[in-house]
């Protein structure tokens, strides 16, 4: 296994094992509901880190992620460079630092998190979180019709480009959901539902290149 | 300046500037008095990164630190294999695992602070929890560092690198040993130091630091990545036809 494959499996199943695992002993030690987050929306991932201890998982868990995501994002641009026989345009070149300044959101929403509910900077958490999601799915996008493009001249990148295009336009329609749900000001269980869905699909997106970077080489020393 | 030289500057700067952060805004919250840690031992490091806001910034930064640091070590490994000396590769990996796993117990153990911690008297598991793997962390990093750089000794000539950045690394690691030694010690003769403790501790994390950062001036021409290698050649054929 490559080392970029590395990152994307990586990028993937820290994140979500974190959010399983929390979840799992949110839900062993009575906090949350047995249920299925993603149909039923009885819990929203934020909530399963807030009290300790799965808060230590959690924080520990992804703040970590989210460096990974910023690694991602770097063997990203390494591999376009690599593979194709034009220079990309420029929001393809800036990919590393948007996914530099949406982790950073990503860290800053989950490194406020703390027990008492009452203190915790909610407008802070909640910012830093939409803005993880939003610059994540901007970036992601346009990745994915670079990566058409590059695929009409001949490129060879792979066998995910389906798979990105699915993860990415199901994602539009879940934010496209969220914004009804926020101006309908509807039931959290909903945006607890989107909220999950969100998460999952960007971390399968990250997951993507697995396939695509098995001959891939970072560095020489692989 | 390359990668793994981006890698070493952020690997030493990023846990200073998040203890630094910290420890102002912990005296700011009025929860520790302002003086110099490093010579009047009145806070731990600790201390800094239990009372909010002080607490986010450090859980963020160190977290994000510690993942830095196994990049770091991941550097150290592509660099030390570049040589080309098979029989050394088991020996590099082996430290290089040891390293990423005390970057682990770092992670756990910053993840667990906060004011929920206090008092102390109540929550003894979670400030055991939290020295044992900081301890660990410090004790495994230092004993890695000294390893890498009896590596390096041998490998000084293969890797161009000047004795003086050797004997830099020398220094850090064995003070890093001594700080430790020291409090080995404490433990176990159960000295009543007032303040030494956390003076050693302040100097230990930033060795640790200063070492990473080390190895900016040696990744001068290590290139990580094959692209950074082939911009690098790129560059030289142009400086070449010009000079021609």
């Amino acid at each position: 296994m490559t080392l970029p494959q590395r990152i994307a499996l990586s990028s993937f199943w820290l994140s979500h094992l974190t959010f399983w695992l929390t979840l799992a002993l949110s839900m062993a030690w009575g906090v949350t509901d047995i249920c299925i987050p993603y149909l039923t929306g009885c819990t929203s991932i934020t909530a399963t880190g807030i009290p300790d201890p799965q808060a230590f998982i959690f924080r520990g868990g992804l703040i970590a992620a989210c460096v990974l995501f910023i690694v991602w994002w770097y063997c990203m641009q390494a591999w376009l460079i690599e593979i194709a026989p034009e220079r990309p345009i420029w929001t393809v070149r800036y990919m590393v630092t948007a996914g530099i300044i949406s982790s950073v959101c990503l860290i800053i929403a989950t490194a406020v998190l703390r027990p008492d509910k009452g203190n915790l900077p909610w407008i802070l958490h909640t910012v830093g979180a939409a803005l993880f999601f939003l610059i994540s799915l901007a970036v992601q996008t346009r990745i994915t019709y670079w990566l058409k493009h590059l695929a009409k001249r001949g490129v060879d990148i792979g066998s995910s480009l389906p798979q990105k295009f699915i993860l990415v336009y199901a994602q539009w329609f879940f934010l496209g959901v969220m914004i009804v749900l926020q101006v309908a000001d509807s039931d959290d269980r909903w945006k607890n539902v989107v909220e999950w869905w969100m998460a999952l699909l960007i971390g399968l997106f990250y997951l993507t290149s697995y396939r695509d970077w098995a001959d891939f080489r970072l560095t020489d020393t692989e | 300046m390359t990668l793994p030289q981006r890698t070493a500057l952020v690997a030493c700067l990023l846990p200073i500037i998040t203890i630094a952060l910290s420890y102002f805004l912990t005296v700011q919250g009025g929860h520790k008095p302002w003086c110099i840690p490093y010579f009047e031992g009145c806070t731990t490091i600790t201390a800094t990164g239990i009372y909010y806001p002080a607490a986010y910034v450090f859980r963020a930064g160190l977290i994000s630190a510690a993942v830095v640091f196994i990049l770091w070590w991941y550097c150290v490994r592509a660099w030390l294999e570049s040589v080309g000396r098979p029989e050394h590769h088991p020996w590099i990996h082996r430290i290089v695992t040891f390293a990423i796993i005390a970057s682990m117990l770092l992670i756990a153990s910053i993840a667990v602070l906060g004011e929920h911690m206090l008092p102390p008297s109540d929550h003894r598991f979670l400030w055991r929890f939290h020295t044992v793997t900081a301890g660990l962390f410090f004790l495994v990093t230092a004993l890695c560092q000294i390893m890498m750089t009896l590596r390096m000794r041998q490998l000084q000539r293969e890797l161009n690198i000047k004795f003086s950045r050797i004997a830099s690394k020398q220094i850090l690691a064995v003070l890093q040993l001594l700080l430790l030694a020291a409090f080995v010690l404490i433990l176990l003769l159960d000295l009543k130091t007032d303040g030494v403790e956390e003076i050693f501790e302040w100097w230990l994390a930033t060795f640790s630091c200063l070492y990473f950062y080390t190895t900016f001036h040696d990744w001068r021409d290590f290139r990580l990545t094959r692209r950074e290698k082939e911009l690098a050649l790129q560059q030289d054929e142009t400086l070449q036809e010009v000079t021609a």
